[in-house]
Formats: C-alpha cells, sequence, structure tokens
C-alpha cells in the first residue's frame, strides 16, 4: 500500500515538476485534476499501474498541456507571451533549439544597436543632453547614423515578427503531431 | 510531396481529433460531467482511440477556447471533482459541428455504400 502512494505521489510530483513553465494557478489546477483523475479510477477498482500507463509519463502528459497553451499563447500580441512559448517550444522540437534563439537574439540584437545608432545621431546632431553631444557635429554622418539605426530598428522588428509566426506554425505542427500520437 | 505512413497517420490523427472534439462536446450538452467519469467514457469508446493521457490536455483546449467552463464540487467519496460544462459558445458550437458532421457522413455515404456493395 505505502508503494502505491509512492508511486502516486511520485507521479504528481513529477507531472508538478514538468509543468514548471506554466503558471502558478494553471499547475495547482492541473495537479488537481489528475489526482482526482487516479484518486476516482482507484476507487472503480482499476489498478494503479495500468491507470498511471494510460495517462502517460507526466513528462509526455505535462507536454500535452503545454502545447495546448503553447497554441493559445501564440495568438497572443504580448511580446513576453511569445518569448515564453518560444522558450517552451526550444524543449519541445529539435529544430526550435536552433531558429528560435537565432531570431531571439537577430530580433533583439538588431532593435538595441538601430536604437543605439539614432542616439548616436541625434547626440551628433547636437540635439542630445549636454553631456552626451559630440563636437564637431558633422551633419551628414549624424543623419546617416539615424537612416541607418532606423533600418536596423525596422530589421530587428521584421526578425520578431518572424520570430511570433514561427512559434505558431512550430506550435500547431506540434499539435498535430503529439495530440493523438 | 509524397503520401507515405506519416502522412496517413497524420490525416488519422486530424479526423480523430475534430470528431473528438464533438464527441466531447456532445457528452455534456445534457448534463455537466466530471473529468474521470468524461474521460473514461470517451476512452472506453474504442473507435474514437482516445486515451486519457490526451483527453485531459483536449478538455483544457476546450476551455481556453471558451468553449466548456469548469466548476468545482467536493465528492463524498474522495477528493474534489471538476466538472465540464458548455458555454453559450460551446452549445453553438456543437450545433454547427453536428449539422457538418451529419452531412459529412452522408455525402461519404453515397459513394462508399457503391464500393462496398
Amino acid at each position: 500500500m505505502t508503494e502505491q502512494t509512492d508511486a502516486r505521489s511520485d507521479y504528481l510530483q513529477r507531472f508538478d515538476h514538468s509543468l514548471a513553465q506554466m503558471g502558478a494557478a494553471d499547475r495547482m489546477e492541473l495537479v488537481a485534476e489528475i489526482r482526482s483523475h487516479i484518486a476516482e479510477a482507484e476507487q472503480a477498482g482499476s489498478p494503479l499501474e495500468g491507470i498511471l500507463e494510460r495517462l502517460g509519463t507526466p513528462d509526455r502528459l505535462a507536454r500535452g498541456y503545454a502545447v495546448t497553451s503553447l497554441v493559445s499563447n501564440t495568438q497572443a500580441r504580448s511580446p513576453i507571451r511569445v518569448v515564453r512559448a518560444a522558450a517552451l517550444l526550444t524543449t519541445m522540437s529539435l529544430s526550435s533549439l536552433l531558429v528560435v534563439p537565432v531570431l531571439v537574439v537577430t530580433s533583439l540584437g538588431f532593435v538595441v544597436s538601430g536604437v543605439l545608432a539614432v542616439l548616436a545621431g541625434i547626440a551628433g546632431l547636437g540635439l542630445g543632453p549636454e553631456t552626451v553631444r559630440i563636437s564637431p557635429p558633422t551633419y551628414a554622418g549624424a543623419m546617416a547614423a539615424i537612416a541607418v539605426g532606423v533600418g536596423v530598428i525596422g530589421v530587428g522588428l521584421l526578425a520578431g515578427l518572424g520570430l511570433r509566426a514561427y512559434v505558431s506554425w512550430a506550435a500547431r505542427a506540434l499539435r498535430t503531431a503529439r495530440l493523438l500520437n | 510531396m509524397v503520401w507515405n505512413e506519416d502522412s496517413a497517420a497524420e490525416w488519422a490523427a486530424q479526423l480523430r481529433r475534430g470528431v473528438l472534439e464533438l464527441c466531447v462536446l456532445g457528452a455534456i450538452a445534457e448534463e455537466p460531467r466530471y473529468g474521470y467519469e468524461l474521460v473514461t467514457a470517451l476512452a472506453a469508446t474504442a473507435p474514437l482511440a482516445a486515451v486519457e493521457g490526451t483527453v485531459y490536455p483536449l478538455l483544457r483546449r476546450l476551455k481556453q477556447a471558451g468553449l466548456v467552463e469548469t466548476t468545482w464540487r467536493e465528492s463524498t467519496s474522495g477528493p474534489p471533482r471538476q466538472y465540464y460544462r458548455l458555454t453559450p459558445i460551446g452549445r453553438r458550437a456543437l450545433r454547427s459541428m453536428r449539422t457538418s458532421w451529419r452531412d459529412l457522413v452522408q455525402g461519404v455515404d453515397t459513394f462508399a455504400g457503391e464500393m462496398v456493395g
């Protein structure tokens, strides 16, 4: 009997652990649902081993849920949710492990350097605060810096859009592949 | 694209997924049911090829899509149960899925009938 209790709590603990990427409230609810399922099935007389087998490994079950929330997260506009979905995706598919970091780094890197170039250009025009002003200002160089900066920001944003599209596509592909084996 | 075993499996999975959604919504159309009851009823229906481990995430997705809503209720015999029931959107979805399903079956029968005979 204690062995059964151990197997049950071990399963739930591992399931909870595999849900680490989700919010605390979702996590608690999902664990409660599976705990309830196991208790009902045991009461109905099913052997624990069979019950757990039909649920799949804790990790696989958690991934089933993760793919579900992934798909609804990728519809989100918030960059944070998209990046979070992207991070989750890298734990699930090999190609994402390559594509996601490249797009995230490109997107952030281009936006940041673009902003810096624009700021440098503004400083060069003598428009910035006193302390960052470069003298003597070269008008053409400063304007070029601003133009290049804006272009670079654009490329960064495009990479961001690319990331969102990729995550959305990959999440759907994963769902098709996993939801029903 | 070449038609191979993988594409056949994917086609079958997609077909079953859509049908399973219809079955879940249909199963709670009359009255709310709790997770275990609902999931084992579906898993016991062999042609659906649904196992517990895939039905639970599906329930979650239907909830996130706003088709079903849940409430926790105490049980006299164990931990609390989560009851699933249709939202008004879910009810509308069920109606249109039922229509599509009937039309599809009728259409397929028209041709499949000849082939069987």
